[in-house]
């Protein structure tokens, strides 16, 4: 059982908010410009950028959390 | 070109294909080796997110708003982060309890009423309905482009030539043939999973395909797709947001918001994140491969949409372009493949989507409306008829919005409109997960407005636009009101119409739903459940036992009363889960396991009839086995259930049971009063930290003296009071009752009489130590600080006292036992002595004995001397007004299990002496026996008369009698006739009797009924 929320579940629902805030007006208002790179708009880039971070962050925190929850609850038959 | 033969055979051989996929996992799940217990699977299944809409509408969206249609995929992006805390909570829940739905969920958590239920099933069918009109009409269309190069508008064919109209009917068989095959309790669907997790991989590299064929087989990567849109004038602005209304800032933070919430509130999303997961381990893993998944799947929608554009395809065919760029490129094979990878999207949806919602539709409006009209016996047959009737009436009620509304709005709309319907379940599924006091009728009040606002300034506009209601309402708003008018409600103006309604709805949502939850009150059963459901994860796995049954069915019983529910394998199924839950063998359990028995049942049928609807049918059933609910005082129970008490109340309360547990050994472990005494006050002292506590004990002139003390100056045992009624010491003790005393400088000098005065400094607790009839002392505890004993110490000292009042008790009786040998040894041992001549051996051992036995009458004696019976309070009192006082309390118990009952009283008999207290109690365990002795109806007969001098009383009743040989035992402490119960009742009616010099006489024959007789003399007792 893992009763309370962990430092690390906090952590997550914070990046959570951050994502928030970043994929918004005003950050969005940043790269919401004429701007290529590539050939592709930068506000391409910058949401598909934060998409595979915010990837990448999840795929580590499932990791470090899968590490410490020990006790599975498996709902089989 | 493609022939629409081919089409369709390719089309039919794939839906078979699914078909033998979901046969395959359903066979494995019978087999306990399950083909979807893996996170992959999970979180392909969860991409059933992804319909036509993303299929085909995404690259509509982009070809006409740009960038904006990401929100929807990152909306769930963002919301993965939430999941680990809310998606495992809910599901935590949703387990514990076996629900399958919703509206199941907040009927459970808000009270197990209908109402809130059919409401919320209401507004996930407005919601949901046309989203699987828009599912049809994306297969019908792509159907008719592959084959016939063109959209046919069903406003202009009839319906017998509407391709829509057969894949409605082909959809209703798969939804049929994958969700309500059978019934089963957990609503789980392995093979449907299986199909749909398929169906998933298959969408992904359908779209892949083409989006590798658009942007490196037709152009040359995305720099030249976007560097084409960027040199032409008239789509430049898509490349950027906030350009106009149609993707302005306002409009991408609703969309990414409505996402987040659809993720987790669409009803297949509910339904396959929820109900058909197996292990809550594997949310880690879907919470980063469902993003990644959906960023895959959204790759190339802006280098296909616009590169539709640069090859000249109108933007009005955007919704097409993924099959119409590469048919007319001349690739008919893959154009087939992306037909099916579409077809994949919508069958998935459909058959989910319309299985949830036909959940729902039984558990929360069919179920409970044959119970309103009495019909909840016959229904059991038919209940997988119902339900495979309602995913008919779901998917064909989705075609006839098609027909009505469908041509008229582009894919995308009907989406969102369903995102912002099921949006509304957010604040109250939020606040039944975290808000411990949000109420039913909050949850009403919120639902109800934000489902009606979204209906008005959301849905209505369509309906308008479709034709279906005068465009009046929309121009100058109902009746001309112009402040009413569906898009500018309240004279908001400047918002597109999804932000006017999802900002109008959600106000007013959230703005009730709080408001009304924190100016309501939840009943018992809803605060029960909050706490269930606000504290999931700290439940343990042993509930604490608060309420029981007087009766409850055997393990057996209620088999086959599920068996009509859930059909005969599964009844079985259950009941062996059961037992291995349990893990105790019937014959050993205990209220507890009946208790989780009964639980037990109720959320397995639960799973297939709703838990509004199963708790109605259990209490149906066990009132007609004659069963009713009792309160069990459970100190354990209690402190678990008052978790959310601050840690240091939590301390004291863990500190109070050591006191207990640590009592109750002191209690076993001597029999010797003073110590006993003793050792409990130092444990209050040495655990609690109370400051001053005593025991006073009364005596033979029925003084109440102090005989043990803590913190109290030492004169202390000089007083010894009277206990008068008036006083709070007397009303203690001769009530008897707990009183806690916060604040003493509120009372009155009087009521404080007989108390010391470094015990009435701030605030005190008395509690009366007490046998089964007997009053013998107080225990206090007291305070120099105000309000220092919460309520929930009266709980505590009750319990202390009642353990001391035991010991006195077994103390008494012991001694009484041992009074009589002891005297025999120390009389035979005189006898000896005399006999033996003097200086011999055998002599001294003699004057042990005797010197012993001396010693322990002295002990017996204290025991016996500390504890002195205390005689009940005595008036004269008229028989029949006790009978008269004892039958108004019990008449409503009387008359709920229909009984006849006659009551014959003789008037003017003459006054009796009596305890009236203990009287009427003596009354009142009689008619209790008698009414447990009948369980379908019966005749109770009470009467009273007047013989040779004696008043005589007659509690008679036709039940199943008392079996002979139990007859003799009738009286014994401990003993019952019943298989459950703790046989205190007909013991202590004897006591009372004998005390007032009476007599009682029970006649008893199996089946025929069981007759109570009670003298009592009308001569006054000698003083």
């Amino acid at each position: 059982m893992s009763p309370a929320m962990t430092k690390k579940d906090k952590l997550l629902v914070l990046l959570g908010i951050l994502g928030l805030f970043l994929l918004n007006y005003p950050l969005l208002q940043i790269f919401n410009c004429e701007y290529m790179s590539f050939g592709v708009p930068i506000l391409t880039w910058y949401l598909f950028g934060i998409w595979v971070l915010a990837i990448i962050g999840l795929l580590a925190f499932g990791h470090l959390i899968s590490k410490e929850y020990k006790a599975q609850t498996t709902y089989g038959e | 070109m493609l022939s629409p033969g081919l089409v369709a055979a390719i089309a039919f051989g794939y839906l078979l294909l699914l078909f033998a996929i979901a046969y395959y996992g359903d066979r494995r799940r019978a087999r306990g080796r399950s083909v979807i217990a893996n996170p992959y699977i999970y979180t392909l299944s969860l991409a059933v997110y992804c319909t036509a809409w993303t299929f085909f509408g995404s690259v509509g969206k982009a070809a006409t708003q740009g960038a904006t249609f990401l929100t929807i995929y990152l909306g769930p992006t963002i919301m993965a982060f939430f999941w680990w805390f809310v998606l495992r909570k809910l599901l935590r829940v949703c387990k514990d309890n076996n629900l399958t739905t919703m509206s199941d969920f907040l009927t459970l958590r808000y009270g197990k009423g209908t109402f809130l239920g059919a409401m919320v099933t209401l507004g996930v069918l407005l919601a949901v309905v046309p989203y699987i009109g828009l599912q049809l009409k994306s297969v019908s269309d792509t159907f008719n482009i592959l084959v016939y190069q063109k959209i046919i508008s069903p406003l202009t064919t009839p319906v017998y030539q509407d391709t829509a109209f057969y894949v409605a009917l082909v959809l209703v068989v798969f939804g049929i043939l994958f969700g309500a095959r059978h019934l089963d309790p957990t609503e789980r669907h392995e093979g449907m999973v299986a199909a749909v997790a398929f169906e998933s991989l298959i969408k992904l590299l359908a779209f892949l395909a083409v989006g590798v064929l658009v942007t490196y087989g037709i152009f040359h990567g995305w720099g030249e797709i976007f560097g084409g849109i960027s040199q032409d004038p008239k789509f430049r602005q898509l490349l950027q947001i906030n350009t106009g209304a149609h993707d302005s800032y306002i409009l991408i933070m609703v969309q990414t918001f409505l996402a987040m919430g659809a993720i987790l509130f669409l009803p297949r999303q509910f339904h396959m994140a929820v109900v058909e997961n197996t292990d809550e381990k594997h949310i880690l893993t879907a919470m980063w491969l469902l993003p990644l998944y959906l960023l895959l799947i959204n790759l190339f929608v802006m280098p296909i949409a616009f590169g539709g554009l640069l090859l000249g395809f109108p933007p009005s065919q955007a919704d097409t372009f993924v099959l119409r760029i590469p048919l007319e490129g001349g690739h008919p094979y893959l154009a087939l493949l992306t037909f099916i990878g579409g077809l994949s999207a919508s069958t998935a949806m459909v058959a989910v989507g319309s299985i949830a919602v036909s959940t729902m539709l039984l558990n929360s409006l069919v179920l409970p409306l044959a119970i309103r009209l009495k019909l909840q016996e016959r229904l059991p047959p038919y209940l997988l008829t119902i339900k495979r009737a309602g995913i008919l009436l779901v998917i064909l009620l989705g075609y006839i919005t098609y027909r009505l509304i469908g041509p008229s709005a582009m894919l995308v709309d009907m989406g969102l409109i369903a995102f912002c319907g099921v949006a509304q379940l957010a604040p109250a599924i939020l606040g039944a997960l975290y808000w411990r006091e949000s109420t039913k009728y909050g949850a009403i009040a919120g639902l109800g407005s934000g489902f009606f606002l979204w209906a008005y300034t959301l849905v209505l506009p369509y309906l308008v636009e479709a034709g279906m209601f005068p465009t009046d309402i929309l121009e100058h708003g109902p009746l001309g009101l112009a402040f009413l008018k569906p898009t500018a409600f309240l004279g908001l103006t400047g918002l597109d119409v999804l932000s006017h309604a999802f900002f109008w709805s959600l106000f007013f949502n959230v703005g009730t739903f709080v408001s009304v939850s924190l100016l309501t009150a939840s009943s018992p059963l809803e605060e029960e459940q909050a706490w269930r459901f606000v504290d999931v994860f700290e439940l343990e796995e042993g509930m604490p036992v608060e309420r029981r049954y007087t009766y409850l069915p055997n393990l057996d019983q209620f088999t086959r009363f599920m068996e009509k529910f859930i059909g005969t394998p599964k009844a079985a199924e259950a009941q062996q889960a059961f037992l291995r839950q349990v893990n105790t063998p019937e014959k050993e359990w205990g209220d507890r396991e009946k208790l989780q028995l009964q639980s037990y049942v109720e959320r397995t049928i639960a799973g297939s009839i709703g838990p509004a609807a199963a708790r109605v049918i259990m209490d149906g059933y066990l009132s007609s086995l004659g069963s009713r609910m009792e309160g069990v005082f459970d100190l354990f129970g209690q402190v678990s259930s008052s978790l959310e008490e601050s840690q240091q109340k939590l301390k004291r309360r863990v500190a109070e049971l050591s006191v207990l547990y640590e009592a109750a050994r002191t209690l076993t472990s001597t029999l010797y009063l003073p110590e006993l005494i003793e050792g409990v006050l130092d444990l209050l002292v040495e655990r609690l930290g109370v400051e001053k506590c005593s025991v006073r004990l009364l005596d033979e002139e029925g003084m109440l003296t102090i005989k043990s003390y803590r913190g109290l100056n030492h004169l202390a045992p000089i007083t010894s009071v009277k206990p008068e009624i008036g006083s709070l010491l007397g009303q203690c003790l001769l009530t008897p009752q707990v009183i806690s005393v916060s604040d003493t400088s509120l009372m009155g000098g009087d009521r404080l009489e007989g108390l010391l005065e470094e015990e009435t400094m701030a605030s005190f607790v008395l509690a009366p130590i007490t046998t089964e009839t007997l009053a013998l002392g107080v225990l206090s505890a007291a305070s120099s600080q105000k309000g220092y004993f919460a309520r929930e110490h009266v709980e505590f000292f009750q319990s202390l006292a009642g353990q001391l009042g035991a010991a006195v008790r077994s103390a008494q009786q012991v001694a009484h036992q041992i009074r009589n040998p002891v005297h025999a040894i120390g009389g035979f041992a005189h006898l000896l002595l005399k006999k033996l001549p003097k200086d011999s051996d055998t002599r001294n051992y003699a004057e042990i004995i005797i010197k012993e036995a001396k010693r322990l009458e002295q002990m017996v004696r204290e025991v016996i001397e500390t504890s002195v019976i205390f005689v009940p309070r005595e008036e004269e009192q008229d028989i029949n007004q006790v009978v008269r006082g004892a039958l108004g309390i019990i008449r409503s118990k009387i008359e709920e299990k229909h009984i006849d009952l006659k009551v014959e009283l003789t008037e003017n008999l003459p006054p009796l002496t009596m305890d009236v207290g203990n009287m009427k109690r003596v009354i009142l365990q009689l008619v209790a026996n008698a009414l447990d002795a009948m369980f379908f109806g019966g005749h109770l007969r009470l009467s009273t008369a007047h013989q040779d001098g004696m008043v005589e009383i007659k509690v008679a009743d036709n039940g199943k009698g008392i079996p002979a040989h139990m007859l003799p035992h009738i009286f014994d402490t401990f003993f019952s006739t019943k298989p459950s119960g703790p046989g205190l009742g007909l013991p202590i009616v004897h006591k009372i009797i004998v005390q007032h010099r009476g007599e009682i006489f029970i006649e008893s024959k199996e089946n025929v009924g069981t007759t109570v007789t009670i003298r009592l003399p009308t001569t006054k007792p000698e003083q």
